[in-house]
């Protein structure tokens, strides 16, 4: 168990390494993000346990709101300790009601026995404060809030549940843990199965910048049948051209263009299949510079503008422009330095890092599980996570 | 920890040269977008994975150990801060060496000022330095340079951080050459050839600027040397000792990413808004990464905190920062501006390329433009404030109009005053104090700094403060016009004290004529005294060590400025060619390259200027036998001056033509450059109409412009004596012009006799003289800004 100084540390590094842009790749923020949100469940007891997550999350998504892989993987254990603390309690009440026989119940059920014996039913109502605040609480200050009034109450019966039904939740929480790494884990394996129907024989697939799930995906499909990747360079990252050295590596016939030839060339491609940075809950996406063209000019050609994403790409917002969800990145990168161009401070240099693409240009989102219409996303999002974790405001 | 990987680092905290310190002790306590910068230090050299950083502080002030704290605390565990005080050093090499004493350096590191602020990655770099010291120890030092970014600080550039000449092999990146300030030297043009024999592959670069960041071995003691003061030196040394080949130097350029230092006023504004349009990206003010901030971005680089309490009709333009808990009445507007926390400012105030720091008051209908504006200031409702530093505390009681002052909050005997103060008496004699006077106050490096009482009560004495900032006010004026305004003539200022109605408009224009009569005490002095060059050479550097920069570019008077710095280029250069006997098309195209000269027209005169004034050089070297101080010239040294200038001038009125073009105007300049030097300068005078002659004989200047100017000056200066002694041939000549006849050359003999009598009793008119004149030439360069 480690104690909370180095769960400080190690969140502090992390923060600073994303602030320092050292990881930029929202996989392995989320990965690393996981691994740290389990050191602290790990870490802490249960009643601290949503606590503590919901503080080191809010600092972790602070290290860089517009990563939000980071902000969607502590949203995602928020919601796995609601749900397993809620569930507990409600098993806790059904165990009155019903007294159902599952092994798990069985220990509740002789706790609460215990309990019950020993206390009254109105303070046993206090155990369970998840179950009676969240269903009454809009936010989670407010569920915190309750928490704490109710805790001196409760005191005396918290005692009293003993600490295997603590690790019980504890464990629940860990053992769902333990389902999203594997899923995390699997993501790009499980996307690239779904390639063989969405790739034809001979066909000319258009690709934009470096995306690890599109690499694999074009890998796998390229095992059975043959086809032909075109690849936009995505300036001013210029990832494209380490996407198509990849791809070359890998025997494919790679073609790689300039992002102004995309529309030029759309004519030529059958279809465009592209990972993103970010689902958003309306099924738009929030990606790299220069997406929104490329699905534009898919859109006029009528071309399948199909987009590959990890469930922990899903990010619980709605984004409605540009601006909201963007940020501006070192005119640096746009603007060559040299003595001729010392009238930079009279140019405004704008070099925005992310586009915002709407759900209508959309054909098809695949996703670890299967594909999903952009009117659906909203459903998995809320599968994953709960409304109070991302619409409460502090 | 694995030794190898282990990295210290250095911080200079004090820059020697630093002008910031009027508003913090310390440079690096100096606020950039709210922060003080020794945190954008820290961050970039903990960004490159160093794990212990050692700040020399030079004192041990509470502030200075708070904010190592903060430091730490936002760098975490991982990197440790080490205060090293060091309190006598004077230059960077000397901290190193007091490091290295208190064996605080244990293997390599880096060295940087504390006033850096980059997001270059130096990790790799560093790597292999490391790889390469292993296979040859005589890799002690690498020099990281930078193209001189977009975001050219250069123009605002004190001396100090002018650009190297640099010289590298391409394949293995070794240097090869170095002139530090190339433009400025005084040394051959150019490397030697043979370097380029040696280095088939070599690249030169002078468009660099040495962003001061070094990454160097523990071997790199061995080749300091007793006098080396900055690393410039260093370099020098270690160039210098080549062929025994002790140590090897390399350069790494870097094309991307963003370093600057920040040591001025100017660049300081500049690298603020450098920081607000993202040049430093990932460290943006929305990323809150450096401090406990919490900034979002707005658009067109416009960021604010929360708290914020904005009026109606506010136009917040663009590049503009506003901290946590700001209020700002209706109809104010800002652009370019900074605002720290806990600001109050009042309704329709105007603020323009402004930074203003925590806790500013400001009332209603304030102008504000081009300001550095301290903690805790108050200003008045109405106050125009233009071209001004306000120190923390400063407070304005009454509605005045403040344009182009330093204000200080300190009383000056308790400021630290840097450098060596220069006094000017009547006579006009510089009278340079003694160093060595040691401060023993603990904030004090610098070895010039010199704390004689008297001295700052006399300083007290030079404003009249009350008058500029009002009768409630608190605040002393530290210096006025930035550059030029540093040497007060008491005697002037009691003669402006005696005008009642001495309002604020009035003072500028008495600052004005200050300038002039500054200047033209340096111009009668230099040739009197015997050492005059070596005296001059040391003002000089007084000068850059003393005179703050310039606050902002679009000050009043830039041009002016520029004019010096650049009649100091055209100097350097031709000196050279005099050397060397260029062609003249060579000094031509030279004199072209400085970059200078499209903005100046009257190359011509300048050129003239110089040519006198080396005339002026060679007369008096020759001439052993005449005393510098004895007002008497003799008559060998007048010929010998008056031969020289027309060798020159017949040397290179080409240049001068080349110039001038057809251009009348800028003739007249010509004329006018000769009659003030021969005004100022005894030897010149007689040989006045010489000159005129001369220039009419080469066809630059044609009669009727002569004979114009001729009339123009007329009712101006016939009081004067001196002019009256020239008088005589003058008119003689411009008759001869008016008849465009021949035969002036029968004239020269008398006019000999007759100079020379006249100068016996001149001198001490010239004094008076001067003054008139030079107000004239205020109204000359009044014209040549429009």
């Amino acid at each position: 168990m480690q104690s909370q100084n180095t769960i400080k540390n190690i969140v502090d590094e992390f923060i600073r390494k994303v602030r320092r842009a050292e990881i930029t790749d929202s996989y392995q923020c989320a990965v690393q993000t996981w691994k740290i949100l389990k050191l602290i469940v790990a870490s802490c007891n249960e009643e601290d346990l949503f606590k503590e997550t919901k503080y080191f999350g809010k600092m972790l998504i602070n290290a860089n709101p517009l990563e939000m892989s980071i902000g969607n993987m502590v949203r995602r254990l928020l919601f796995i300790i609601n749900k397993e603390s809620g569930q507990g309690s409600k098993e806790n009440k059904n165990v009155e009601k019903e007294k159902k026989k599952s092994s798990k119940q069985e220990t509740i059920k002789k706790l609460n026995k215990t309990k019950i014996s020993k206390t009254k039913t109105n303070k046993f109502l206090h155990i369970s404060p998840p179950l009676r605040t969240l269903r009454h609480s809009k936010s989670l200050s407010d569920f915190l809030l309750k928490t704490d009034k109710t805790k001196s109450a409760s005191a005396f019966n918290l005692t009293l549940l003993n600490d295997k039904n603590k690790n019980n939740i504890k464990n629940e929480i860990q053992k769902s843990m333990i389902d999203v790494e594997e899923e995390l884990k699997f993501t790009h394996d499980a996307i690239s199965e779904q390639g063989i129907d969405l790739i034809h024989a001979n066909e000319i697939i258009l690709t934009f910048g470096y995306s690890k799930m599109a690499l694999e995906l074009f890998q796998e499909v390229y095992k059975t049948r043959k086809f032909e990747v075109v690849v936009a360079e995505s300036s001013p990252n210029y990832s494209g051209h380490k996407m198509a050295v990849a791809l070359s590596k890998l025997k494919i016939p790679t073609t790689l263009i300039n992002d102004s030839a995309i529309f030029s060339i759309m004519s030529k491609v059958n279809s465009v299949i592209v990972g993103t940075r970010f689902v958003m809950a309306n099924g738009g996406l929030i990606t790299d510079i220069g997406f929104h063209n490329l699905a534009i000019a898919a859109n006029v050609h009528s071309l399948p503008f199909i987009v590959l994403f990890g469930n922990y790409q899903l990010s619980p917002f709605f984004p409605y422009d540009q601006d909201t969800f963007n940020i501006m990145r070192s005119p640096d990168e746009i603007f060559e330095q040299s003595e001729m161009t010392n009238l930079s401070e009279k140019v405004h240099i704008i070099n925005p890092q992310f586009d915002y693409v709407p759900p209508n240009l959309i054909t098809l989102f695949i996703n670890n599980e299967n594909g999903q219409q952009p009117s659906y996303i909203y459903r998995i999002v809320q599968d994953q996570y709960s409304t109070q974790d991302f619409v409460e405001k502090d | 920890m694995d030794q190898d990987d282990y990295l210290q680092a250095i911080v200079v905290g004090c820059d020697f040269t630093d002008d910031l310190r009027q508003i913090t002790p310390q440079p690096f306590q100096t606020k950039i977008l709210n922060i003080p910068i020794l945190k954008y230090t820290i961050e970039f050299l903990a960004f490159n994975g160093v794990q212990e950083i050692i700040v020399h502080t030079g004192t041990s002030s509470s502030e200075t150990s708070d904010l190592l704290q903060e430091c730490r605390e936002f760098i975490g565990s991982k990197v440790k801060i080490i205060p090293f005080e060091g309190v006598d050093c004077t230059c960077t090499v000397d901290v190193l060496r007091r490091a290295q004493e208190e064996l605080l350096l244990k293997k390599d590191f880096l060295l940087v000022p504390g006033c850096l602020i980059s997001n270059i990655d130096i990790k790799d770099l560093v790597m292999r330095f490391k790889k390469r010291k292993k296979k040859d120890p005589r890799n002690i030092l690498e020099i990281i340079a930078k193209r001189s970014p977009t975001t050219n600080i250069s123009p605002y550039q004190n001396s100090e951080s002018a650009r190297p000449l640099i010289g590298v092999n391409k394949k293995t990146r070794e240097l090869v050459y170095f002139e530090e300030d190339y433009l400025n030297s005084k040394a051959k043009l150019g490397p030697p050839l043979s370097i380029f024999k040696d280095h088939p592959s070599l690249k030169i670069y002078s468009n660099l600027t040495d962003v001061n960041i070094y990454i160097c071995s523990i071997d790199i003691f061995s080749i300091f040397e007793i006098d080396s003061r900055t690393m410039n030196d260093v370099i020098n040394v270690a160039l210098g000792n080549a062929e025994i080949q002790t140590a090897k130097i390399t350069v790494t350029v870097f094309e991307k990413g963003y370093a600057a230092t920040v040591n001025s006023f100017p660049s300081m504004y500049k690298v603020s808004m450098d920081l607000l349009m993202r040049w430093l990206f990932p460290i943006v003010p929305e990323m809150n990464s450096l401090s406990n901030t919490n900034f979002r971005y707005y658009r067109s680089f416009s960021y604010r905190e929360d708290k914020v309490e904005l009026g109606k009709k506010i136009k917040i333009g663009e590049n503009t920062l506003i901290g946590q808990s700001v209020k700002i009445g209706h109809n104010s507007s800002l652009k370019n501006t900074i605002i720290d926390r806990n600001c109050t400012i009042g309704e329709n105030v105007k603020m323009k390329n402004c930074i203003i720091w925590y806790g500013v008051t400001i009332e209603d209908n304030v102008v504000l433009e081009d300001c550095v504006i301290g903690d805790h200031v108050f200003i008045n409702k109405n106050c125009v404030i233009k071209n001004c530093v306000l120190d923390n505390d400063t407070i304005i009681r009454e509605e005045k109009t403040i344009e182009n002052y330093k204000i200080c909050s300190q009383d000056f005997s308790n400021l630290k005053l840097k450098s060596t103060e220069i006094e000017i008496e009547e006579g006009s004699n510089y009278d340079i104090e003694d160093e060595g006077n040691y401060d023993d106050d603990d904030d004090d490096d610098d070895e010039n700094e010199n704390d004689d009482e008297n001295e700052r009560k006399k300083k007290l004495k030079e404003f009249d403060h009350k008058s500029i900032l009002g009768e409630n006010s608190k605040g002393f004026i530290y210096d006025n016009k930035g550059i030029y305004q540093r040497k007060i003539n008491e005697k002037k200022q009691q003669e402006a004290k005696e005008i009642e109605s001495y309002s604020t408009s009035s003072s500028e224009e008495y600052s004005d004529s200050e300038y002039y009569s500054d200047r033209q005490n340096e111009v009668n002095n230099s040739p009197n005294s015997n050492d005059s060059l070596e005296s001059n050479s040391d003002i000089e550097k007084d000068k850059q060590n003393d005179f703050m920069p310039k606050v902002f570019r679009n000050f009043e008077n830039g041009i002016e400025d520029e004019y010096d710095e650049y009649e100091k280029q055209i100097e350097i250069i031709f000196r050279k060619c005099l050397d060397k006997n260029y062609e003249i098309e060579f000094l031509v195209s030279e004199i072209r390259t400085t970059g200078i000269a499209y903005r100046m027209t009257d190359m011509g005169s300048v050129v003239l200027k110089l040519i006198l004034k080396i005339a002026n050089e060679h007369s008096s070297q020759t001439d052993s036998t005449t005393s510098n101080s004895s007002l008497e010239v003799s008559k060998d040294a007048k010929i010998n001056f008056f031969k020289k200038a027309n060798s020159l001038i017949d040397q290179y009125f080409g240049v001068i033509k080349e110039f001038i073009k057809e251009s009348q105007s800028l003739a007249l300049d010509l004329i006018q450059v000769i009659f003030r030097y021969c005004m100022d300068n005894e030897k010149a005078l007689s040989w006045y109409v010489h000159f005129l002659k001369k220039i009419y004989d080469l066809e630059i200047v044609e009669e009727e412009t002569m004979i114009n100017w001729f009339n123009s000056l007329d009712e101006k200066k016939k009081n004067s004596e001196s002019f009256q002694s020239i008088q005589e041939n003058l008119e003689k000549f411009v008759t001869f012009l008016q008849d465009a006849e021949e035969e002036s050359g029968e004239d020269e003999d008398e006019e000999y006799d007759e100079d020379e009598e006249y100068y016996e009793g001149e001198y001490d008119e010239n004094e008076e003289y001067d003054e008139e004149e030079y107000d004239e030439e205020e109204e000359y360069v009044e014209e040549e800004e429009n």
